[in-house]
């Protein structure tokens, strides 16, 4: 028997282990590597934007260059960082929750990944093309006529755009396949952990979203060489048909991007509040009726192109009926602490900080769905510090939280706690000075993706600049943090937590190579 | 086709698995095409 165990923990070793790894718990490492090396890429493109409007006019980048900085921090973000981590916390934690011994489809799981770093380099290798055109430069909405008329740069964005697609597709297939077919015996729909709902959620959302960007994107490049008019007016196309096609795909990215947050959170909370979340069917329902409203909101991105009224308040009514199921998750998240034990250990300082900070780019995107309003404030900066609230303050501090709270059973230490604490403030500190007062250089009038501003937007600015390299620079204590778990530590138990509930706490830290070879039973 | 029925048995769990991932494939190749089809003129 003891022979046995040991041949099934048997894995190459070397590069060849992560090259042709179909385990979960390997992929789900390198998900999560990629995506902390991709947050280091955008975090610096984003230090070069901050350092350039910390004074009006020109000081480091021409206006060129600043564009494809802007473009290329958010394509970073969103596909190569927050994408990537969420991935990377399925493959480890679905199986290990639902008691499954691995993902459904684990060579397409290789595939799904290994796809990701080509996409990646093709798409910053335009930052070496200066010479004809540079990055893509028309903002990650590549909107026409701008991306029709960009430089080789935007040819080389389809491409990666269409293999990122590929990749999430193929992941969404696994992730909905294994939870599907998976379950250890006994695990019904609605006794799945929250964090396994929202990824099966997302997963079907990836499946309306990303097929319909890259049917976008290619019409958008029949259009740039292929004589097609999709998007042309002068050929009887329709700019604005891209606008509708994108936000289509780009609402339900948005939801891409924070449902899996909300699973994090889900399991977080109740386990340092040391109770069962509450209202756990009305978080499932409410997950659902968020994925589904996503679909029908799309159009509030574009109020100012000129649409029939019926067509502005269809949009606003439906957007902000959105607030109504994220107000029942928000309740369930405080109710659950009400009169819990509470401890706070660093992944529930980051709960909490979700808690409330994704509140403030709630509450603003609300302003923002008021017609009216948002002919106002859209193209400044109030947009965005709203969705810098939610995908920062809201998306990232989850991943945050997530990685403190499954870091011990991944490595099988205990990380730093003191350390931890100082990265939770300084990351405070930094993200709200940076992010807050671009709410008031917004209402102000400061239009967004410039390079160069009015004299009068200058002392807000600067706020936001030196945040912002606190920011970053506090980021490097989170590596500091978890090259020390890895290397060593205090050894962690296999429950680690005492309020932890679920599967996976039932194996010891780290689990072994090959987990629930045999299924577990769920009563 | 029970969520949690006879996954003790390979067989059948891995054509579940199959028939899982060419339904959902097929929804995404559906929606890539349907972007052109709706545009197209």
């Amino acid at each position: 028997m003891a022979s046995a165990v040991h041949h099934h923990d048997e894995h190459p070793t070397g590069i060849a282990r992560y090259l042709f790894t179909t385990n979960h718990k390997d992929i789900g490492t390198l998900y999560l590597l990629f995506s902390l090396a991709m947050f280091f890429v955008g975090g610096t493109m984003a230090l070069v934007i901050r350092a350039e409007l910390f004074e009006p006019g020109l000081q480091i980048t021409d206006p060129s260059f600043f564009n494809q900085m802007a473009t290329l921090h958010a394509l970073v973000m969103i596909f190569g960082a927050v994408m990537p981590a969420f991935v990377g916390f399925a493959n480890w934690q679905l199986p290990l929750m639902i008691g499954a011994p691995d993902m459904a489809l684990p060579r397409m799981n290789n595939w799904s990944f290994w796809i990701l770093p080509f996409a990646f380099t093709l798409l910053l290798s335009t930052l070496f093309m200066q010479a004809v055109g540079g990055g893509p430069d028309a903002g990650w909405t590549i909107y026409p006529p701008l991306s029709i008329q960009g430089g080789i740069g935007t040819d080389f964005a389809i491409l990666s755009i269409h293999m990122m697609g590929i990749s999430s597709v193929l992941g969404a297939i696994n992730v909905i396949a294994t939870i599907l077919n998976m379950r250890a015996p006994g695990m019904g729909l609605m006794k799945m952990p929250l964090f396994v709902w929202t990824w099966l959620i997302t997963a079907f959302l990836l499946l309306g979203a990303m097929p319909v960007l890259a049917g976008a994107v290619t019409m958008l490049l029949t259009d740039r060489h292929f004589g097609t008019h999709f998007f042309d007016a002068a050929g009887g196309g329709d700019p604005v048909l891209f606008q509708h096609i994108f936000w289509f795909f780009g609402h339900p990215e948005v939801y891409i991007l924070i449902l899996p947050a909300f699973g994090i959170i889900s399991q977080v909370i109740p386990t340092f509040a040391r109770k069962p979340l509450f209202g756990y069917d009305s978080m499932v329902y409410a997950t659902a009726s968020i994925a589904f409203l996503s679909h029908i909101v799309w159009a509030h991105h574009m109020f100012t192109v000129g649409m029939p009224t019926a067509g502005e308040l269809f949009f606003m009514y439906a957007t902000m009926l959105i607030a109504v199921p994220t107000g029942v998750k928000i309740f369930n998240w405080i109710a659950t602490m009400w009169r819990g034990s509470l401890t706070f250990e660093t992944p529930m300082l980051f709960a909490i900080a979700f808690v409330f900070l994704f509140t403030i780019g709630g509450l603003s995107g609300l302003m923002l769905s008021i017609v009216p309003a948002d002919f106002q404030y859209h193209d400044t900066y109030f947009v965005v510090a709203h969705f810098h609230y939610v995908l920062v303050t809201g998306a990232v501090l989850a991943i945050f939280a997530g990685a403190y709270f499954w870091l011990p059973k991944w490595t099988g230490h205990m990380y730093h706690e003191r350390l931890g604490k100082w990265h939770f403030w300084l990351t405070m500190i930094g993200m709200n000075m940076t992010f807050f007062p671009m709410h008031f250089l917004g209402l102000a009038g400061m239009p967004r993706r410039i390079p160069d501003y009015a004299l009068q937007f200058t002392g807000f600015n600067q706020i936001a600049s030196i945040g912002a390299f606190i920011f970053g620079a506090s980021q490097l204590l989170f590596v500091i943090l978890v090259i020390r778990t890895i290397r060593g530590g205090e050894k962690a138990t296999g429950q680690v937590w005492e309020g932890a509930d679920g599967l996976e706490w039932t194996l010891s830290s780290p689990p072994p190579y090959h987990s629930f070879a045999t299924a577990p039973v769920v009563k | 086709m029970a969520a949690t029925a006879d996954m003790t048995d390979p067989r059948q769990r891995r054509r579940r698995i199959v028939v899982t991932a060419i339904i959902v494939g097929a929804i995404a190749l559906a929606f890539y095409v349907a972007v052109f089809v709706r545009f197209w003129k």
